[in-house]
């Protein structure tokens, strides 16, 4: 067992599972007295029909004073400022936020705006900005990847200055997280197959970067573990609603490990395509991961070893000589994409050239991997990994992620 | 595994390890706090806990008010309450910090519903309406292993139980400094309620973040218990002196039992524990302290309550380890399990020279005592708060005879 | 309440006197080597006019400020922070930690990693803050200290490791 010289842990959200979770949403307002919330979703949650299943779940008992599903995919200034408003104009003293990492984010700024009776979020930019509990907020995930529901963090955009804010505070976390099977019963299963591979994604790199400890590794593998279990039975049958639960608890376990021991160059990577080439932040984590760990491997083996439990199970564990454990690990994982390909007929690609969007076009054509490596510089992810990587190491990750091959571990430059 | 419907909530951020200190004047003045009320025991005096502390706090601009440890002749509990109420509000103290564990932390948690609902609480009791109410940021320091009850949101006050989940610490801060000397049979204490109640959350909770915590629990316990009561060779040579080499290991079971404490607000039917408590209090013995008690039943209450589950199965992976477990053929991994446990018994049965007990005939508990105990636990409504049906009873009672 | 008492606890003159000569080499180094080398020019190229960065302890610290000025000339601006505005503050949760930072008893990821490093402000600018950071430490530090407070040392060019350094140091030295 590792124990870091120091290390921090909590998540003061209140975990709510189950295949009726949301019915107890009255029950939880009630606690600090609200009974008139406003329900935030986007467009694509609300006609998918979940904020429908959340409204059936909570109209009885809850006076909802408006649904609101305008928030855009990448959280917007304006739009929470607007938001604000009319949670004030209708008179609401709480929010339900249903959908994924977006949909909260914008709901934690407007419970910002609206909780310290203001319209400059400017103020609360950084960590440790906000001194007070804010108004009541219960976030409901419907994607079992993200979990934003359980991190302290919101990144709102203000596009007019084209700059990204982040705020970091406790008082940020939601006071609930309502994790329902009925959420992710439509999910499409390239989408259930990328959210999940975003939150092994979490969980591994948790396991593996700087500020591991003891009980975010007990978290991760527990999700890990779910992960593997369920994962590609469901993508078969969907309608198996413990798989569903237990898939959407790893999402949030996962969520729980890495808010409080943070990822690291998988994900900066993975930030960097989203943002460069607008690739879904899932599919990147999915084809990125096992190039992370590769890269890492010299300062990490052990940690990659220790994995492989979770990963493979006890009985691939012990028959594993002790010289090929982490390298098992990133095939179990490599595998693990293949097998998602084959199960979702090819939407899940397991290298950057064969992600593809809509009309067929390639995502990420090889000319913008120079750009991607730039922008990956920039992300504050890095600083939690074990390995330094600058420019050139970058594109020599990208470059192997694209052709979809393994990374030559004796190219990666060791400190 | 049925996953049906649970909540899980801990609302304490553990802090831990080498200067975390000097993490919390930047905590507390995050929650809002300018003026810090310290209250500490007399554990915490013997480790000089407050020579880390005062310079901890250097530089933050922060006050400190150190109250003296409460000794006999501070008079009653509501006496020294009503002291402590005075001086805070009187010199506007906004914050809490308990250096020690058992009482000063329930006077801690007294002293901050007093102060954020009024004094009135003590005659009315907690209302529906304060479970949403927000107390005043409260840090608890361990200066010792504790009983798990410190970091839970239950607090005893004057033979009254409060219990809100806002009285569950915001800080659990464990740093080796302030770890005191104590004795072994203390230290052996905390970590077997600690185990216990990790152990028995692990199997019987339907709910993977409290396994998750109780899963790290009884790691940190597994390795760092041994090495800190096994190396002294003569059990009694230096029996209150754990001296600065094993500081880290006194932190990881004061950590290990402020995680237990996190479990205890989530679970109310820990079995071996409340059955560990009830034996300390109830038995003609005076050696056999709450925790060895609970010790000695975990294993029975697993083997009548979880049987050959899976759940008891995996137990094993906290307990032995990924390489243990996978060794270990599944119809066997349960038994491997109990055996386990049993062997860090008869361990230290073993090392203590028979100070610590394998079961209630060495604590000097006879069967016809053991038959009067079980006739007490029929009795008695201690099981109530705990949802033990009778059924439950009797298979309690058959564990304290196997016991 | 008898044996009560109230202190205020003391500011540590020894550490903070240390921190405070360290930050004045860092900034002068900072400020030297942007006229120096390469890699720091470039990366203080992609910073906009007139942004200052800061690094300093909680809550009010010892703490060094570095800038361009309209001109896109870079500076050590001291330690006032009410003179100038600061865009990007990295701040260090304690004076302790602080003093653990700079003694390089802590390099900046493990600092980092154990939770005791906060930035406010634009992320990429404070990656690009802490690798300004990194190479002025290897052109600062004996080879054996600077491994100890970074990840992985640079694979410098002979004349990057004797000439440039040579040049840092004496910049630092008198200050411009």
């Amino acid at each position: 067992m590792y124990i870091p010289d120091y290390y921090e842990f909590g998540c003061p959200v209140n975990i709510v599972a189950g295949h009726d979770s949301l019915e107890k949403t009255a029950d939880i307002l009630a606690v600090p007295g609200s009974s008139q919330p406003m329900l935030l979703t986007d467009k694509g949650v609300r006609q998918a029909g979940l904020a429908d299943i959340v409204l059936d779940a909570v109209k009885d008992r809850l006076d909802i004073k408006c649904v609101e599903d305008g928030v855009p995919p990448d959280s917007d200034l304006k739009v929470v400022r607007q938001l604000a408003q009319l949670y004030n104009q209708k008179g609401c003293d709480s929010i339900i936020a249903v959908g994924g990492g977006s949909v909260l984010d914008t709901a934690k700024g407007i419970n910002m705006l609206v909780s310290e009776k203001t319209d400059d979020l400017m103020q609360f930019t950084g960590a440790g900005a906000l001194k007070r509990k804010l108004r009541p907020l219960i976030a409901v995930p419907t994607t079992a990847g993200t979990g934003s529901e359980v991190t302290i963090a919101a990144v709102i955009a203000d596009h007019e200055k084209n700059r990204k804010m982040i705020f970091g505070s406790h008082f940020l976390l939601p006071d609930a997280a309502l994790i329902d099977s009925r959420m992710t019963l439509t999910l499409p299963a390239h989408i259930r197959a990328a959210t999940a591979m975003d939150a092994m994604a979490h969980a591994v790199e948790a396991c593996v970067m700087l500020s591991k400890n003891p009980l975010s590794d007990a978290h991760a593998k527990e999700a890990i573990r779910r992960i593997m279990k369920h994962l590609l039975p469901l993508i078969a049958e969907p309608e198996n609603k413990e798989g569903r639960l237990s898939l959407a608890l790893a999402a949030a376990l996962a969520g729980i490990a890495f808010s409080n021991s943070l990822v690291g160059m998988v994900h900066a990577l993975g930030h960097s395509v989203g943002s460069v080439c607008h690739v879904p932040h899932g599919n990147c984590m999915a084809i990125l991961l096992s190039y992370g760990l590769e890269y890492n491997f010299h300062k990490t083996e052990e940690r990659i070893a220790d994995i492989l439990f979770s990963l493979a199970g006890p009985e691939i564990y012990a028959k594993t000589p002790k010289s090929q454990p982490a390298q098992k690990s990133i095939d179990c994982i490599r595998k693990l994409n293949r097998d998602l390909f084959q199960a979702t007929k090819g939407l899940h690609a397991t290298c950057l050239k064969d992600l593809k969007d809509r009309e067929q076009h390639p995502m990420v054509p090889k000319e913008k991997l120079p750009e991607i490596a730039q922008t990956a510089l920039g992300d504050g992810m890095v600083f939690y990994n074990p390995e330094d990587v600058d420019y050139e190491d970058w594109l020599m990750v990208l470059e192997a992620a694209w052709e979809g091959v393994p990374l030559d571990r004796t190219k990666v430059r060791k400190g | 595994m049925n996953t049906d419907n649970f909540t899980f909530l801990c609302r304490s951020r553990s802090l831990f390890g080498k200067n975390a200190l000097e993490h919390l004047p930047f905590e507390l003045s995050g929650m809002g706090a300018r003026k810090v009320f310290v209250l500490r025991d007399n554990a915490s005096e013997s480790s000089d806990s407050i020579r880390h502390l005062r310079p901890a706090f250097a530089d933050s601009g922060m006050t400190l008010g150190l109250c003296p440890p409460p000794d006999q002749n501070s008079g009653t509990g509501t006496d020294i309450l009503k002291d402590c109420y005075r001086t805070f509000t009187g010199k506007g103290y906004d914050s809490i910090i308990a250096l020690g564990t058992g009482p000063i932390t329930d006077l801690a948690k007294a002293l901050n519903l007093a102060v954020s609902l009024g004094p009135e609480v003590f005659k009315r009791g907690i209302q529906p309406q304060d479970q949403a109410k927000s107390l005043l940021p409260f840090a608890y320091l361990p200066t010792r292993g504790g009983s798990g009850r410190e970091s839970s949101c239950r607090a005893c006050c004057n033979a009254q139980i409060f219990e809100l989940p806002a009285l569950a610490p915001d800080i659990v801060l464990t740093d080796e400094r302030l770890m005191a000397a104590d004795t072994k049979e203390n230290i052996i204490c905390s970590a077997f309620s600690a185990l216990s109640v990790c152990c028995e959350t692990f199997v019987f909770a339907d709910n993977p973040m409290a396994k998750a915590y109780a899963s790290a629990g009884i790691s940190l316990l597994m390795e760092h218990l041994f090495p800190l009561l096994e190396t002294e060779n003569e059990w009694n040579a230096r029996p209150a002196a754990v001296g600065n080499k094993y500081r880290r290991n006194l932190a990881c079971i004061a950590h290990a039992s402020a995680i237990s404490g996190f479990l205890l607000a989530n679970s109310t039917s820990i079995i071996s524990f409340h059955l560990g408590n009830f034996i300390a209090e109830n038995a003609d013995t005076s050696g056999l302290t709450a925790g060895s008690a609970a010790a000695i039943f975990l294993p029975r209450v697993l083997e009548q309550f979880a049987g050959n589950t899976p759940a008891l199965a995996q137990l094993l992976l906290p307990l032995g380890g990924q390489d243990a477990f996978s060794a270990v053929p599944p119809v066997q991994q349960a038994a491997a399990a109990i055996h386990i446990l049993q062997n860090i018994l008869n361990r230290f049965y073993q090392i203590s020279f028979g100070a610590v007990p394998r079961s209630l005939g060495d604590a000097g508990i006879d069967k016809s005592a053991v038959a009067r105990l079980q006739e007490k636990i029929q009795q008695e409504d201690i099981w109530t708060e705990t949802g033990i049906s009778g059924a439950g009873r009797d298979k309690i009672a058959a564990v304290l005879l196997r016991s | 309440m008898e044996g009560f008492i109230e202190i205020r606890p003391r500011r540590r003159f020894f550490l903070r006197l240390y921190l405070h000569i360290m930050l004045r080499v860092l900034g002068r180094a900072i400020q030297a080597a942007a006229r120096v080398d390469e890699d720091v020019k470039k990366e203080f190229n992609a910073m906009p006019e007139n942004y200052t960065f800061s690094l300093g302890a909680f809550p009010a610290g010892p703490c060094m400020i570095i800038g361009k000025d309209t001109q896109g000339i870079v500076r050590y601006m001291g330690s006032d922070m009410e003179k100038q505005p600061v865009h990007l503050k990295i701040t260090l949760k304690s004076v302790r930690h602080f003093f653990s930072l700079l003694t390089f008893t802590e390099s900046t990821p493990v600092s980092n990693a154990r939770n005791r490093m906060i930035v406010s402000g634009d992320v990429p600018y404070a990656c690009a803050a802490v690798r300004i950071m990194d190479i002025v430490q290897v052109y600062l530090l004996p080879r054996w200290m600077a491994k100890m407070a970074i990840k992985r040392y640079p694979r410098w060019t002979f004349k990057r490791h004797t000439v440039d350094r040579a040049k840092v140091l004496i910049r630092t030295l008198l200050g411009f």
